[in-house]
């Protein structure tokens, strides 16, 4: 559990985080969703008593994180910089905080094999990929077995197979009862990977909902549909949450209702459709659309 | 996936962090695990063997050149002081070495994952000067006496380890390069970049006692013997002038540089973002 409340950081004349009150649950993978710049590495940075808040206080698993006593089973955290030093092995580097937290040798072997990462454990780092990188991060931040986990922008510089594997891991863990606090700056990889989101913009909490809630707000169950008798087709559709709209000849953009739904009524019509399918894209648009004010300012405020 | 195996889940039932044991287990293994370590450790003390093999070997014709060149500050007329006179190069390396220890861990960003694992930090500070405190001592004796060893094979007239303050002198460079090592430390946690402390280092230990020599003679000499070399150094001479630190004294000055070096890195690191 991550309990941030009006937490504020200023660097100078810039505001990173703006008094943001946010709850992040157990048991389910949270998405912390925002465009560069937006705050999300700085929230998490705090989060970890890494930097310290200019107002406002985070609390992980009820405390502030300096106050844990045991702060690497409470929170395993992959920040964004790369923190490895090339000159070690993956091995060496997962010892060392292993010692520090006082955990068992045998914690090294199974984070290493969980990262698929047993075969280079006695290379240096220095060699590794990005993945490769990444992967030991992930490693890194289950070592200590934490109940929370913090991951920010996990994905990147991951290939398919990593994302995957990313994905799989991070709803694995939350079914584990963990929480897991999951950052990204793309709306469709949250959409896969989260069940909840926080959605931050210039430093602002922009929403907090269940990413369902936010796919329908976003109008992502909306159908496009084509149809030579459109306008007949429009008249079959009509229901309670049902809206239809028109914005050309032959065209209809549909909410409430499925693709197949609208093919059925079609079928049992016997209306010709030209094109049906499900507007995926309004998603990454719903994401642009709620944050685009931020973005706007931040690109005016930016030349002072 | 993480499953806690049956042995992990005993192990949960012990005492919740490392402790000291486990602080000092970690930096230890930092230190060792990096190539780096031992390169600069073992490069700095090979060299100051055999510089002072050099100074020692050529002491009759004048010290290197022949001419009366060599190390500053060496009393050609005294071998112990020529056998160990390669600790003015050693000290620079393993300074370095301090430095390095700290500033890599800002260059890779693994400070973030130590401080996440020791959130209060200051025990890092400590542990790190311990670790490569302790590391430093053994090797340096190694060197300082193998320094004198040599010495002794070389040249007729090295006082005996049993000589008045000989031993204090061998041991004493041991424990000035020590000092350094650490003091290294203390300027990585404050100045973060290596080139920054590096320059610092260098500048405490080799240019202002330069740059003092400067200074009017009726009072120049009164503000230089506080500087951390030349205060530390005291230690290493057999016999001390008059209007400067006895060599115990003056080791205490060095050792103040450090305390006061890490004292300010603890009190810096607590309220900065890393
Ligand atoms: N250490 C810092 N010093 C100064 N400004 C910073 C620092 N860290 C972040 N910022 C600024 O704070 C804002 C938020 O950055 P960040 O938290 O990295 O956003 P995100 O992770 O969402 O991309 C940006 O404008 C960034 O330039
Ligand atoms: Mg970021």
């Amino acid at each position: 559990m991550i309990e941030l409340r009006g937490l504020t950081k200023r660097y100078g004349a810039t505001t990173a985080v703006d008094d943001l009150t946010v709850t992040v649950r157990p048991g389910i993978v949270t998405g912390f969703l925002g465009p560069n710049g937006a705050g999300k590495s700085t929230t998490m940075r705090m989060v970890l008593g890494l930097d310290h808040p200019t107002a406002g206080t985070a609390l992980v698993n009820g405390k502030r994180y300096a106050e844990h006593r045991d702060p690497l089973r409470q929170v395993g955290a992959l920040l964004e910089a790369r923190a490895l030093h090339p000159g070690r092995t993956a091995r060496a580097h997962l010892q060392a905080l292993a010692a520090t937290a006082g955990l068992p040798r045998q914690r090294v072997e199974t984070v290493l094999d969980l990262a698929g990462l047993t075969s280079v454990a006695g290379k240096r780092v220095g060699g590794f990929s990005l993945g490769m990188g990444q992967r030991l991060g992930v490693a890194t931040a289950l070592l200590g077995d934490p109940a929370t986990v913090v991951l920010d922008e996990p994905v990147n510089g991951l290939d398919p197979d990593g994302v995957l594997w990313i994905r799989t891991l991070a709803r694995g863990l939350a079914a584990e009862g963990r929480t897991v606090f999951f950052s990204s700056h793309l709306m469709a990889e949250m959409s896969v990977t989260a069940e909840h989101l926080v959605v931050m913009g210039r430093g602002r909490l922009v929403a907090d909902v269940s990413t369902a809630e936010f796919i329908r707000r976003a109008g992502g169950d909306a159908v496009r549909v084509r149809s030579p008798r459109a306008g007949e087709l429009a008249g079959l559709l009509t229901g309670p949450d049902v809206t239809v709209e028109s914005p050309e000849r032959g065209l209809l953009l549909v909410t409430g209702v499925t693709a197949e739904t609208v093919g059925d009524r079609a079928a049992g019509a016997g209306i010709a459709l030209h094109e049906l399918a499900p507007v995926q894209a309004s998603l990454e648009e719903a994401f642009m659309a709620l944050t685009h004010d931020d973005r706007e300012y931040r690109t005016q405020e930016q030349p002072s | 996936m993480t499953t806690s195996t049956p042995q992990e889940q005993a192990a949960e039932k012990q005492p919740p962090t490392g402790g000291t044991t486990g602080l000092l287990g970690g930096e230890w293994v930092k230190t060792r695990s990096l190539r780096s370590t031992w390169n600069v450790l073992l490069g700095a003390l090979v060299a100051m063997v055999l510089l002072g093999l050099l100074f020692t070997s050529t002491a009759e014709s004048g010290g290197p050149g022949g001419n009366g060149g060599g190390p500053p500050g060496a009393d050609f007329a005294q071998p112990l002081t020529l056998s160990l006179a390669g600790y003015n190069l050693a000290q620079l390396a393993l300074g370095v070495l301090g430095v390095l220890l700290v500033t890599g861990e800002y260059t890779s960003g693994t400070v973030r994952s130590t401080f996440a694992a020791t959130p209060k930090r200051w025990p890092v500070v400590l542990g790190k000067a311990a670790v490569l405190g302790a590391l430093v001592l053994v090797a340096s004796l190694v060197a300082a006496f193998a320094a004198y060893a040599v010495g002794a094979a070389v040249t007729d007239g090295m006082p005996g380890l049993g000589a008045d303050g000989v031993l204090r002198v061998v041991v004493g460079t041991a424990l000035y390069l020590t000092a350094i090592a650490v003091l290294g430390t203390a300027l990585g946690w404050l100045l973060r970049s290596t080139a920054g402390a590096v320059a610092v280092l260098f500048g405490l230990v080799f240019l202002l006692p330069v740059l003092g020599q400067l200074l009017p003679a009726s009072w120049g000499p009164d503000v230089t013997r506080w500087l951390p070399g030349q205060a530390g150094g005291q230690l290493l001479q057999l016999s001390t002038a008059p209007g400067t630190f006895s060599p115990w004294a003056g080791f205490a000055v060095l050792v103040g540089y450090v305390v006061v070096g890490l004292v300010a890195s603890v009190v810096r690191l607590r309220s900065r973002d890393v």
